[in-house]
């Protein structure tokens, strides 16, 4: 592993920056305020992938036979960085492009490749994951929405939670249950969400508003050409797509940004002299430093066709590690940003809470690494 | 009364008034935005909640803090407006004023308090839209001012936090104060309390739903991840609960360290009660930060109430101050 960055790499982010600057409004910190799944992010979404769809930018990294430019894997997660860093103005499309396209280029045929490539790479359509159900959280295989086989398609009944973006969304790539057994019973289905039978209902909750949406599905037809690869190989395909997730989402860039905000704030009012708030502030960049680390050895392993191990597990928890801890200092010694104050540190805040939930519990991270990546016994199986 | 702790007779008072803290403040009326728990000021005051540990003859029911402390605890539990402590605490300045028969009417719930802490800006105003008097608590102790005499008051936010927190300037004037050295411990005392109720019933929320929450075909509490945050709980729970008890004992005493020990139980009960209104949003997954679920309102309130002790950061200074050998933080210029 090399460190540092070719001069290929830093004129790259220099571009992505100079990008940033020139196409963020005045006003996008109140824009962003509420996260990548409000409305008003949403809407700001399709203006701003429009622009990097013109610069080339949006699907870089996919390669040219689909429209992309064979953006190497560094180039990819420089210009995930910046973003993210900068609040996200991909809004829900991130996901768009980091997986849901890469996962149909290997497992969808090419009617589908036809159907939802372009309108990803114009930026226009926001997709949904319809994973997590009430009795199916972390543990994703017990899902109980069925998809009964119906002449020409399925028959979708059941209900999803916790969706992120569900509430503008245009497509969800929906797991659901047939009537076979296990885990080869599950299906993936790629489904309209304007089709009759969807209904969408926000969740309110302490995270930004329009955020997660229970999603229910009554009576739904989907065409059985909107089945994603094979009846039993789902499980294979989520496995590939959260390989994708877990790490695309460079959060530590967040938290990073904040953690300097916050320094300059607390110098600007002369608290920042206080040896206990330096010393909190450099365990929290300590920690920020590990984090970025960890995953640049994550990418390293992509970007290496390297086969993907436990670091991954480790990687997600120093990242959870990194945003609690930013958070924690600026409760401590900038609680009345909290209280109203700074809008963009409450956002913070409501994020890092949910940083070690969305994506599945992150207590399964250590179960994972402990057995993949310390060889030890798996926590016994107790009476059902 | 036992030397250490609260005694069998004053747990069994306490235990008195927890019925009627169900049915009068269940946490579930927090969901509806048009609640406010100064609907039912006047009860609270002819329980006498608001003077536990006041004389008789200044109106109060004569108990000990001991009693109020472990009355606190439960308002914690059930998330009552920190405008009751306001009431407590600004009776006592009344009374340490001089003012007795402002402490009387106070006491009697004539006239309802809400509660504020000064910041470099001004004052940070907690639930006040149905107060008269607004008790400013500061590092220096607590000045009672009539709400009419705010200025500049702005909405902050209502719904986020549940309850209404504004921010004003510092009025002039105020119509009774108290010195921290006599009010400080027991601002402390009452905010140790409530926070160590919260963690008390964050703790007992988690450990339900880890008992009925099924994932990969069993409880999750059966997951070590999951029981040892658990234990993790419960032992902040004893251990704030314990320096509660015993520094309330210490304050009723009037032993020489009851400053030091009121400013321990804090930090203890601070740590407690943000360790588990976090963890406990984390064991209920997607559910710990919906809305719908109680456990936001927990962690909610636990930074309304450090906030009005000053930050944990505070805290932790006073407490360094009590000890004589650690001695007062030199001030940072700069």
């Amino acid at each position: 592993m090399e460190f540092g960055w070719s001069p290929e790499q830093t004129a790259h982010r220099e571009r992505v920056q100079t990008l940033l600057g020139r196409e963020l409004p005045a006003d996008w910190d109140d824009i962003a305020v509420h996260g990548p799944g409000s409305n008003a992010q949403t809407a700001f979404s399709k203006i701003f992938c429009k622009k990097l769809a013109d610069e080339g930018l949006l699907i870089s990294h996919w390669p040219k036979e689909y429209g992309g430019n064979d953006m190497t894997v560094w180039d990819q997660f420089i210009m995930g960085e910046e973003l993210w860093a900068a609040g996200e103005p991909r809004g829900p499309q991130y996901m768009n492009v980091n997986w849901i396209g890469p996962v149909l280029m290997r497992y969808g045929n090419e009617a589908q490749k036809a159907e939802y490539f372009p309108p990803i790479a114009s930026g226009s359509v926001v997709w949904c994951q319809g994973f997590s159900e009430p009795s199916a959280g972390s543990d994703l295989a017990s899902l109980r929405t069925k998809a009964d086989k119906v002449e020409g398609g399925y028959l979708v009944n059941g209900a999803k939670v916790w969706t992120s973006y569900a509430g503008l969304a245009t497509h969800c790539f929906l797991l659901a249950r047939t009537a076979s057994a296990g885990k080869g019973a599950i299906v993936i289905l790629l489904l309209d969400m304007t089709s009759p039978g969807v209904q969408v209902k926000q969740i309110p909750a302490l995270i930004g508003e329009g955020d997660i949406h229970e999603v229910f599905f009554t009576d739904v037809f989907v065409p059985a050409e909107n089945l994603l690869g094979e009846e039993g190989q789902a499980w294979e395909i989520i496995t590939f797509a959260l390989q994708n997730e877990r790490i695309g989402i460079p959060r530590y860039a967040f938290s990073r940004r904040m953690l300097d905000r916050a320094a300059e704030k607390l110098k600007a009012d002369g608290r920042f002299e206080n040896p206990v708030v330096r010393d909190r502030a450099g365990r929290a960049l300590a920690l920020c430093e590990a984090a970025r680390l960890m995953v640049y050895r994550v990418v390293h392993q992509r970007a290496t066709k390297a086969p993907q191990d436990a670091y991954g597990n480790l990687a997600r928890w120093a990242i959870i590690q990194a945003d609690h801890a930013v958070n924690d200092f600026m409760t401590e010694f900038m609680p009345e940003g909290l209280l109203g104050e700074d809008q963009m540190q409450i956002a913070h805040h409501q994020r890092a809470i949910a940083a070690g939930i969305a994506s599945g519990a992150a207590e399964i991270q250590l179960n994972l690494a402990a057995r993949r990546y310390l060889d030890l016994p798996s926590e016994p199986r107790r009476g059902l | 009364m036992s030397i250490f702790h609260a005694s069998a007779e004053q747990l069994e008072l306490v235990e008195s008034f927890v019925r009627p803290l169900e049915e009068l403040f269940p946490v579930a009326r927090l969901h509806r935005a048009e609640h406010t728990d100064y609907d039912n000021w006047v009860t609270a005051a002819e329980f006498g909640w608001f003077g536990i540990s006041l004389p008789e003859e200044a109106g109060g029911i004569g108990l000990s803090v001991v009693e109020e402390a472990l009355l606190f605890a439960q308002f914690g539990r059930h998330l009552i407006s920190p405008g009751f402590m306001a009431a407590s605490l600004a009776a006592k300045t009344a009374s340490l004023s001089g003012n007795d028969e402002l402490a009387q009417k106070i006491l009697g719930g004539e006239i309802p308090v809400a509660i504020a802490r000064q910041t470099a800006a001004g004052i940070t105003l907690v639930d006040a839209e149905n107060a008269k008097l607004c008790l400013v608590i500061s590092a220096e102790g607590t000045k009672l001012f009539p709400v009419e005499a705010i200025q500049q008051r702005a909405l902050l936010d209502r719904t986020q936090w549940s309850i209404a927190l504004e921010s004003a300037a510092l009025p002039g004037n105020p119509i009774a104060q108290a010195s921290e050295e006599d009010i400080g411990a027991s601002i402390n005392l009452l905010i140790a309390a409530q926070l160590t109720g919260i963690a008390a019933a964050t703790l007992e929320m988690a450990v339900a739903y880890a008992q009925i929450r099924q994932q990969f075909g069993v409880a999750i509490g059966s997951f070590q991840a999951i029981k040892h945050y658990c234990t993790d709980m419960v032992m902040n729970v004893q251990a704030a609960k314990d320096m509660l008890s015993f520094s309330a004992v210490a304050m009723a005493g009037n032993q020489p360290d009851h400053r030091f020990q009121v400013a321990s139980a804090l930090v203890v009960a601070t740590r407690a009660a943000f360790f588990n209104t976090g963890k406990n949003i984390q064991i209920h997954g997607g559910m710990g930060f919906s809305a719908e679920c109680d456990a936001h309102l927990f962690l909610k309130r636990a930074h309304v109430l450090e906030t009005l002790a000053g930050g944990l950061k505070a805290s932790r200074a006073a407490l360094r101050a009590e000890n004589s050998i650690f001695g007062k933080d030199a001030a940072f210029t700069g």
